[in-house]
């Protein structure tokens, strides 16, 4: 069964773009716009993949990665971020977050990210 | 066996100089710790590389410095003006033993006098450092990178790895540290790493940096590749009871890697010695010279194989596509890789050339009797060198203007009511694909009504053009050939070059030169350069049955064609922030496609000023391909800049936007 994904950024253009890179191997769950709406989906949805931007509204990447790695532990979660924010991208990770795609992304990067996190949950289950 | 012998001799001498380098060094701090393990580390890998190719006197000679040094080491034994000449006449009976070997391809000196020397006075050294040898806790590197002591190794429960993390291009490396550190916490008892976890966070490593850990588990391959950011590992498991049946208790120390090499000697097998001779290498380079200079017209060479490299690997990829996908397919990641990295090698930082900026404009002003600021903002903004080269001159013309004529005396400035000090800016910034440089002056700015005149008086506009333009045309005069905004030639921007040369050497470099001024608040001078990227993520485009490219970066989104109502009069799309002047393709490129009104895909593009949504019959991909511009004379007025060329070894035309726009 195809693993769900869900897709967090607040411009609709890049979920969009998301989805067309995604949606032939994976399932989109939902979009979300902002932090908190991207913790509201994810205990509704329970996808495998968050791929989430690292500016956002509201409650920002950081945060909501944060919330919900401590909702659920092993939460699967990909920073999208641009290549001038890696000190940022450091507070992702020790926020919790899994692994990273620059902007502007191509299809290879962000699969190769997407099986990244997903392999090292396969390891851990073996 | 030659080459390995020269390799061997190469690698030995490089061995011995540093050996007497480390002597000099303890001659002025005996308490060196750091020299002392240096020493420890040259000796041991110079008896590996002796003994794999089994010249035992000398393994024996070099064995025999190494325990010394050893419980120099270990037993805090003082380095003592004796003990360095000791070593020292031994490091110099190496020498001549590969002396020797270079020219005989033997030893047939006697080394035995100076091995017994060093071993007297081992044998006279506190017997404390026997126990210490015995309980196997000697304290020297358990694992042959020397990242975690012996002991340490020893007293794992478990199974002890070496694991060289390789990773791959990034632009985030201290990122992909945290990660595969956080996943290898995770998963192992991380017990050392080279460089610190600290630095590896950082980023501070060239592609590799290494692991040691505890597992549990045997096989730890699997768990290894799953760590996230790997372009690949290596991974050595560490057994230091292996050695302590075979070998005598002193031999502890010695490392797996060495046990291989004997194993390669041993056997004859001549590919076993010589990869043990080159991991023994390997593991000493760590400390090899960091930066190399090239002569410029290798680079340049080097530049132009690689390109063609890269472009016929295309074609084969394309000739030999589903045949033999996976080799052909790897020969184009490392053909593609390869040529990233000499596109990476030809960039210098802007500031190689403005370091000295700031002694030059600050002398120039107390010359003027002027009073400036002189500020460098994005020193670190890359450019290719011949580039970087070629601006000097034109930046240093542009700083001269600045201070020569605009800015103003420290009277001046104040009777106006400015700081007395004027300020003079030089500002590097990557944008996009593009890398701007600006010179800007916060002095009295250009006098238009001074250019006008200028202009007529000098023939290159007719009062009749002249009212036809406007300020900020005007000011762009200033570029044409012969044009002059003084009277005198003075010291600083005369010398018979004008702003007509700086712009022509700007668009020699691909490049182009604008001015903006107001009248009392200062110019700016902004220089544009292409970037340095050869290879862009490009969108294909079809229409009428052909592809055209588009930079991904310039693509802002990408739809179905709306409905006819949305679009006004004027041909223009609004997504509501921004207006996009609509263009269709067919018509641009003078083709016929079938998906007119209803029908069809529109890219909205965003480049520079311009922004429109091009219409067209279908999104194909987006890829990564290598751009080669048209020449200049060619694109002038087409509608393409250049070509791209996908890995289907077509060669597909790269719109371009501007052009589009018009």
């Amino acid at each position: 069964m195809a693993k769900q994904v869900l897709l967090v950024d607040d411009s609709e253009f890049m979920r969009n773009l998301l989805r067309e890179i995604l949606e032939r191997e994976f399932e989109i769950v939902g979009g979300a716009e902002n932090g908190v709406e991207a913790v509201e989906m994810y205990k509704e949805y329970d996808p495998d993949v968050v791929i989430m931007d690292i500016l956002l509204p509201i409650r920002n990447g950081i945060e909501a990665t944060a919330d919900i790695k401590s909702y659920d532990p092993n939460a699967h979660i990909i920073m999208c971020t641009s290549v001038s924010q890696e000190d940022k991208m450091k507070q992702a990770v020790k926020a919790g977050a899994d692994g990273y795609i620059t902007k502007p992304f191509q299809k290879p990067s962000v699969m190769d990210a997407i099986s990244d996190v997903l392999a090292v949950n396969n390891a851990s289950n073996n | 066996m030659d080459d390995h012998l020269d390799a061997f001799v190469r690698e030995g001498n490089h061995h011995l100089t540093a050996l007497n380098e480390v002597l000099v060094e303890l001659g002025e701090d005996p308490d060196s710790e750091e020299a002392v393990a240096e020493f420890f580390r040259r000796i041991h890998t110079l008896k590996g590389m002796f003994s794999a190719m089994g010249f035992d006197a000398a393994s024996d000679l070099a064995h025999a410095i190494e325990d010394l040094v050893a419980e120099i080491q270990q037993d805090d034994l003082a380095v003592t003006q004796d003990r360095r000449s000791r070593l020292a006449e031994g490091v110099a009976e190496l020498a001549e033993c590969l002396v020797e070997i270079e020219a005989s391809g033997i030893i047939q000196r006697d080394v035995s006098a100076t091995i017994t020397a060093l071993r007297a006075d081992l044998d006279a050294s506190d017997a404390g450092v026997e126990a210490a040898v015995s309980d196997g806790s000697a304290g020297v590197s358990g694992d042959p990178f020397g990242i975690v002591d012996r002991g340490v190794v020893e007293r794992v429960d478990g199974h002890v790895f070496h694991i060289r993390v390789e990773i791959g291009e990034s632009p985030f490396r201290g990122v992909d540290g945290m990660l595969v550190l956080e996943a290898a916490t995770d998963a192992f008892d991380v017990l050392g790493t080279r460089p610190s976890q600290d630095a590896i966070t950082a980023g501070e490593y060239e592609t590799e940096f290494d692991l040691v850990v505890a597992s549990k588990n045997a096989d730890i391959e699997a768990t290894v590749q799953a760590f996230p950011k790997l372009a690949d590992a290596t991974i050595t498991e560490l057994d230091p009871a292996d050695t302590t049946d075979t070998e005598t208790p002193t031999d502890l120390k010695d490392s797996p890697l060495e046990a291989i090499s004997r194993e390669g000697a041993e056997t004859g097998d001549a590919n076993g010695v010589a990869d043990a001779v080159g991991e023994a290498v390997m593991a000493a380079s760590d400390t090899a010279v960091q930066s190399v200079t090239v002569d410029a017209d290798s680079l340049e060479e080097l530049s132009e194989l690689v390109d063609r490299l890269f472009l016929t690997q295309r074609q084969r990829e394309n000739e030999y596509s589903g045949q033999q996908g996976g080799s052909v397919g790897d020969l184009g990641v490392i053909a593609g890789r390869l040529q990233e990295t000499v596109l990476d090698m030809r960039l210098r930082p802007v500031e190689t050339i403005t370091a000295e900026f700031s002694r030059l404009a600050n002398g120039l002003a107390e010359d003027q009797g002027k009073d400036i600021e002189f500020v460098v903002t994005g020193e670190d903004v890359v450019l290719d060198y011949t580039r970087l080269a070629a601006l000097r001159g034109p930046l240093l013309h542009l700083l001269r203007n600045a201070i020569d004529h605009g800015i103003e005396s420290p009277e001046e400035r104040q009777a106006n009511g400015k700081a007395p000090a004027g300020t003079v800016v030089l500002a590097a910034k990557r944008d996009r694909d593009h890398v701007t440089i600006e010179v800007r002056d916060d002095g009295c700015g250009l006098d238009h009504e001074q250019l006008r005149e200028t202009a007529i008086n000098k023939g290159i506009k007719t009062q009749a053009d002249i009212e036809e333009l406007s300020d900020a045309e005007v000011a762009e005069l200033i570029f044409e050939p012969g044009f002059s905004t003084t009277d005198s030639v003075t010291d600083l921007s005369g010398r018979g070059v004008g702003l007509d040369a700086v712009q022509e050497t700007i668009s020699d470099l691909d490049g182009s030169v604008s001015v903006s001024s107001e009248p009392g608040a200062g110019t700016t001078v902004t220089m544009t350069f292409p970037g340095a990227v050869a290879i862009q993520d490009v969108v294909f485009l079809e229409c009428g049955g052909r592809e055209y490219g588009i930079p991904s970066e310039d693509v802002v989104e990408v739809s179905q064609l709306r409905s006819v109502e949305t679009i006004d009069s004027e041909n223009v799309l609004s997504d509501g922030k921004t207006d996009y002047s609509l263009v269709w393709l067919d018509d641009a490129l003078n083709v016929t496609n079938g998906t007119r009104e209803d029908n069809g895909m529109l890219v909205y593009i965003h480049s520079g000023d311009h922004q429109i949504a091009v219409h067209c019959d279908d999104i194909r991909r987006q890829q990564e391909v290598l751009l080669k511009p048209f020449e200049k004379e060619v694109s002038n007025d087409s509608v393409f800049s250049g070509v791209a060329l996908p890995t289907d070894g077509d060669v597909d035309p790269m719109l371009d936007v501007a052009v589009l726009d018009s």
